[in-house]
């Protein structure tokens, strides 16, 4: 497997750590309301789709970056790589 | 001695003559023959015997598709079972041996089982054997698979090296017959960097096997100068002897490389490469089948390009007397081939009415007999029921191929490739030589011009554009057995009974018949097995479809996969700093992952490792001991966030660390489970250093950059792993500080009030180097841990065990530290074990509630928390003398053992040499509270019922006096 | 009391020094200077970037690649990072380096992490695809990359058409000069 690394290009995926669902990225507020229900989900519940997938891979054996590849599980072609900081701030995260 | 080779004429070099022997007989061969093409041209017609059935078989096939041809060679350690015949390349000395026959091929005790044939049918073991009952076990169970199996193991490891690589490459071309050569030659003209890769020792492919005509000259002078053309080119990489065996993602492909078969080469015998290819054409070309009558086993029944072959490229006639079963063309060039060899032919053309009944002779064949009641004496029957483009690598991304009804084949599916790859000649459906050289040609330009190659378009050499002319014909009906799958012994009757019993879908068809499941995966079966089904079922063979087809190709060794990772090189050793000092003297030494450490360093005289840990651990408690920590992670943490970023991923606080100190930290993961601890130093107000366990430095870090980058993106905060970076040595004991006051440089006051206990620090030592000092003890004595950059490590332990004479410092290791570790009741990995909380560790009140950490929300739960949960405490034996074992559960004291009296478990057990017996750590329900309470420690795997008494953790010097001093 | 040692600590080299040669490959193990790792807030990258040219010559490198700069080199290793290679021996490089820099950025010693090998000769490419699965036929010199070798950490710095040098992971630098040395056994 070949992941495109966008500052690096196509590399191969033995330099790589998979992590899980890109979801994780999107860590509930403590504070809420619903803070267990919230982390429970967050924690344990999983989609697992037959066909695109955001996930999470850590450059470990590289750059030491995270990035969120947009990857089909059935046929494995992935369409979209980006840095996980940037993804993670497009979603509000930041301090 | 019985030779059929030709006077003149093939690719073999008659001046070089190899000896080599089969089942102990000595035989020459010649430079350019394969074992099987060697064996045929000595005339031998019985190479084995077959899986179920053990009835005779010979030679069917020229190439890797051979289903009967498995030989054993080599002897002892490299001993090789279930190699096949066709394709290895005959060197010096060969010994090669049949399989699956005893005593010997010719008179087999196991023959007999042929006459049992109708007890042994598909799924015979759910249908017999069955009374009675107690014998299944203990004999016919045994008994089956002792005849089962093909070849036997050597029971000793592979002496041969192998070794992985990496190619990349613009153009992968897979086959080097004419689509493959022609492409290979048009791709390299561009400058393009290419492979070609191709399984035969000879580049060719079917080229050398025929006698067609490339630009009116013979087909091999065509390959030769295109081969010579392809070794000017130093963008070109001829790679034969190379199997390209599966296509993986995005371009990638793996490939085994064979350098020898014989034993005794220098270096490698295989390599396996993965390739990564910007585009690839699969020129895999096509596999000739047979068509299924009655007794179509016999040795001497050969696929009709097989019998072409040998004589062709071999100079070796598989028969004299030669009848041909065809349903096509192309087979008819055996008549023309082999009469010009000098056989005798006869054409059973099934277009025009006639085929085989049934065949005479059992070692070899020695008539056949037509439908029209004709008998023919023959020596050897050449068959072809058409060609299988050999698609697989289309397949193996969940490509499903199509079925054609004009060719009578299943195709590749244009729709299911990917993007990457294309699909030249043969392996396409494009059967003439003329076909091939076209799409060669052609999807080169393609190719090379899609990634901005400069392509001239070229004339075609001329050659033969046949068309094949097939009718579909697969097998005679009749009473008795005709073969399927020759590997695994299926028949058309085996077909027709799983499709009677039910088994109407072609996945269940292969597994119930086991059809096309043996080595050769179906090369010959597969589509003979669909055509008789689709009989059966009254469906089309495009609607019964065909089962997927997964890598690898043709079988892999596992040594080829593990590549040069075998042994001592299986995975890297990390040495520590001091590793050298510790072997010179006579350290034992443990594997942390890919790290070596002393687990402790005996000293002449002690018997056994528990007289030298006793002693490292009285020593050091009584003077000074010093242990390399270097393994343990060290992450430098820098930046205005730094302590913000620290109080997010402990579960204490960290923003409110004095700069010149340290302090423990609990890690917790996202659920609440303690996952990694350790003491983070502040060297100044954005510089921390984090330490973490030896065992979980590496995802430790993964973590945090997980935390930084994708949880809190903005945070200026910067990590970088000073593991091995400083050489980190733990000096332990009541002399601890006068053996420092040695080395570290006077202007540096590490007394008790100027350095006091979790102090930490730039300094100086040995008269200027540079190094830190932190006041930690794991061990519970007066301890500190002074670190220099690597490069001194090994200086400053030889430094240290010298300042140390006077105080008779002892180095000690991992056991030691470990023994006096649970003394002191610290929690270490065997307590972190991923199921205890920091509850449960009774470090519960680290959890700051005044901020957010990893953790804190889901380490809450009530399941987690509950009133009589397990809790961290210490246990001794009631009697002094037993021993304790590590993962006893806890049983009331007047309970039976099960699951639900078990309250709990030992963590941690060492003998403790200040106690004078042994102490343990463990988890039980209500724990804090029930001091002094009497329970059972039971251990039922190894046998073992001891009373405990539950006690504080804290067994040695519980009140940390020592530790302030 | 205190510091009366007679010891001068005595530096080593991961490796002593080792060299071997083969018929168009020679591997040598060498001193290449102080390492120092740098890292920056993205709110300071334009003034690091400014400040990183006045002091050094060049602007910091971008990805895939590595520049000579006043005193040494310097190779891209992660956003907002980089790595300097400085002549010299000077165990207190990284807080010269962060003074140099006025404190933009953070700077982390790393010499003692690494062990530096050249790696030159014809044969060069033969055992380097049996090493690592980059493509290092890249037409360019300055090329550099952090990759992994034999499960081990590997940066490649590609120094000109036949040579390489490979920085290696200290603790684990002998399993990687062995598989590095059997590699070139295999080949050559």
């Amino acid at each position: 497997m070949i992941i495109n690394h966008p500052l690096l290009g196509p590399r191969d995926a033995s330099e790589f750590v998979v992590l899980g669902d890109a979801s994780l990225i999107d860590r509930p507020n403590r504070k809420s309301e619903t803070a267990a229900r919230d982390f429970y989900e967050y924690q344990y519940l999983r989609n697992n789709p037959a066909g695109e997938h955001r996930e999470l891979w850590f450059h470990e054996q590289g750059d030491r970056s995270w990035l969120v590849v947009t990857r089909n599980t059935l046929t494995h072609k992935i369409t979209h790589v980006e840095l996980a900081r940037e993804f993670a701030r497009s979603q509000g995260r930041s301090k | 001695m019985n030779s059929t080779r030709l006077s003149s004429g093939g690719l073999i070099d008659r001046t070089q003559p190899i000896n080599f022997t089969f089942d102990g007989k000595a035989y020459r061969g010649l430079e350019g023959d394969t074992l099987a093409s060697a064996l045929i041209a000595n005339g031998v017609k019985l190479v084995g015997r077959s899986f179920k059935y053990h009835r005779p078989r010979g030679i069917m096939s020229a190439g890797s598709e051979e289903p009967n041809a498995l030989v054993e060679i080599h002897k002892g350690e490299s001993c090789e079972p279930n190699t096949r015949a066709t394709m290895i390349k005959l060197f010096e000395g060969l010994d090669a041996r049949s399989q699956n026959s005893w005593p010997n091929l010719k008179f087999d005790i196991m023959a007999p089982l042929d006459r049992m044939a109708p007890f042994l049918t598909a799924g015979f073991y759910y249908k017999t054997f069955m009374w009675p009952a107690a014998f299944w076990e203990k004999l016919y169970e045994p008994f089956i698979r002792r005849s089962a199996g093909l070849g036997s193991l050597a029971k000793t490891p592979d002496p041969d090296q192998y070794d992985n690589g990496f190619l990349h490459c613009d153009v992968l071309v897979i086959g080097a017959g004419a689509a493959g050569l022609m492409a290979a030659v048009t791709a390299g003209r561009s400058g393009a960097q290419v492979i070609i890769a191709d399984e035969d020792f000879k580049m060719g492919g079917r080229l050398l096997n025929e006698t067609h005509t490339i630009d009116n000259d013979h087909g091999i002078y065509w390959v030769s100068k295109s081969v010579a053309e392809l070794g000017t080119m130093p963008n070109v990489r001829m790679m034969p002897r190379t199997t390209v065996f599966g296509a993986l993602d995005h371009g990638t492909y793996g490939a085994v490389q064979t350098h020898s078969d014989a034993i005794a080469v220098s270096g490698p015998r295989q390599t396996n490469w993965r390739i990564f290819a910007k585009r690839t054409i699969l020129a895999a070309g096509a596999v000739e089948r047979p068509i299924a009558f009655a007794n179509n086993d016999r040795p001497g029944i050969m696929l009709a390009g097989a019998v072409r072959a040998y004589a062709n490229r071999f100079g070796a006639l598989t028969g004299k007397k030669i009848a041909l079963l065809a349903n096509n063309d192309s087979a008819l060039r055996t008549i023309e081939d082999l009469t010009a060899a000098g056989a005798e032919t006869h054409l059973i053309d099934t277009r025009t009415g006639s085929h085989i009944v049934d065949v005479k002779g059992t070692n070899s064949v020695r008539a056949v007999v037509l439908n029209s009641g004709e008998k023919i004496n023959v020596d050897c029957v050449a068959v072809s029921g058409g060609w299988n483009p050999n698609v697989h690598l289309t397949c193996h991304k969940r490509g499903r191929p199509v079925w054609s009804d004009e060719l009578s084949c299943f195709l590749p599916n244009p729709d299911d490739l990917s993007a990457d790859m294309k699909v030249a000649g043969a392996a396409n459906g494009r059967f003439s030589t003329h076909g091939a050289l076209q799409d060669g040609a052609r999807l080169a330009i393609d190719a090379v011009s899609a990634l901005g190659f400069d392509s001239k378009k070229q004339s075609l050499p001329q050659a033969e554009d046949s068309p094949p002319n097939i009718h579909a014909f697969w097998f005679v009906e009749g009473k008795k057995r005709a073969w399927v799958d020759f590997q695994n012994d299926v028949t058309t009757k085996d077909i027709k009974l799983a499709h009677q019993e039910g088994f109407i879908s072609v996945e269940h068809l292969k597994r119930y018949t086991t059809l096309s499941m043996a080595t050769d995966q179906g090369k010959l079966s597969n589509v003979v097995g669909m055509a008789v089904m689709a009989d059966a079922t009254g469906k089309t063979i495009a609607e019964t479809g065909t089962t997927i087809f997964r890598p690898p190709y043709t079988p892999v060794s596992i040594g080829a996969l593990a590549g040069p990772h075998q042994g001592k090189d299986f995975k890297p050793t990390r040495l520590t700093p001091s590793h050298q000092y510790a072997a010179e003297n006579g350290a034992t030494f443990v594997e942390t992952g890919y790290w070596k450490r002393a687990q402790w360093i005996a000293r002449p005289g002690e018997q056994g490792w528990r007289d030298s840990v006793d002693r490292e651990v009285l020593m050091t408690r009584n003077s000074v001991g010093i242990c390399d920590v270097t393994t343990l992670g060290k992450i430098d943490v820098q930046g205005t966030d730094a302590g913000k970023f620290l109080n997010f991923v402990y579960a204490n606080t960290f923003s409110t660390l004095k700069v010149g100190k340290c302090r423990y930290g609990l890690m917790l993961r996202e659920d609440g489970m303690a996952m990694d601890d350790g003491t983070t130093a502040r060297l100044s107000e954005n510089h921390y250093v984090m330490t973490t366990t030896t065992a979980n430095a590496v995802s430790v870090f993964r973590h945090l950059e997980f935390c930084r980058q994708c949880l809190k993106p903005d945070m200026d905060v910067h990590l970088i792993s000073v593991t091995e970076q400083w050489a980190q040595y733990a000096v332990a004991g009541p002399n601890a500080r006068k053996l420092l006051q040695h080395i570290v440089d006077p202007e540096f006051d590490i007394s008790n009030s100027a350095f006091p206990y979790m102090a930490c620090g730039e300094i100086t030592v040995c008269k200027g180097t540079r190094a830190r000092l932190f006041r930690l003890s794991f061990s519970g004595e007066l301890a500190y841990e002074i670190s220099v950059p690597a490069r001194y490590g090994d200086s400053l332990i030889t430094a240290l065990m010298d300042a140390g004479k006077k105080y008779d410092v002892i180095p000690y290791g991992t056991e030691a530290l470990g023994v006096m570790r649970i003394e002191k009741g610290h929690a270490a990995g065997n307590e972190l074990n991923g199921q205890t909380t920091a509850k449960h560790l009774g470090l519960g009140k680290m959890i700051s509630k005044k901020k957010d950490c990893i953790g804190n929300v889901l380490s809450e739960r009530e399941s987690l928390n509950l009133e009589d949960g397990l809790e961290l405490v210490g246990f001794k034996p009631v009697n002094k003398s037993e021993k304790l074992l590590n993962g006893a559960h806890f049983i009331g004291i007047d309970d039976d053992a099960n699951a639900e009296t078990d309250q709990g478990y030992m963590s941690s057990v060492c003998y403790s040499p200040m106690l004078k017996s042994y102490i343990g750590l463990g988890f039980i329900k209500s724990g804090s509270r029930r001091k002094g309470e009497i329970v059972q420690a039971i251990d039922l795997l190894r046998g073992s019922n001891v009373e405990v008494e539950i006690v504080s953790p804290h067994f040695f010097d519980p009140d940390g006096g020592r530790l302030r001093v | 009391m205190g510091g009366d040692s007679v010891f001068k600590l005595i530096p080593q080299m991961p490796l002593g020094g080792v060299s071997k040669s083969w018929a168009g490959l020679n591997i040598a193990e060498v001193f290449s200077g102080e390492l120092v790792s740098v890292a920056f807030d993205d709110d300071n990258s334009k003034k690091l970037n400014t400040r990183f040219k006045k002091k050094y010559g060049v602007v910091p490198p971008g990805p895939n690649t590595f520049v000579s700069i006043q005193g040494g080199s310097a190779f891209w290793s992660g956003q907002n990072q980089l790595m300097l290679l400085l002549d010299g021996e000077n165990i207190n490089a990284d807080k010269d380096v962060a003074i140099k820099l006025d404190g933009l950025a953070y700077t982390s010693l790393q010499s003692d992490s690494w062990a530096s090998l050249t790696v030159g000769g014809e044969r060069v490419y033969d055992v380097l695809e049996r090493f690592t699965a980059l493509d290092l036929r890249q037409p360019r010199d300055g090329f550099a990359a952090r990759s992994s070798a034999h499960h081990m950490a590997v940066f490649i710095l590609k120094l000109s058409k036949t040579k390489f040098h490979l920085l290696t992971p200290r603790s684990s630098a002998q399993s990687f000069y062995d598989a590095l040395c059997h590699t070139a056994d295999n080949v050559i």
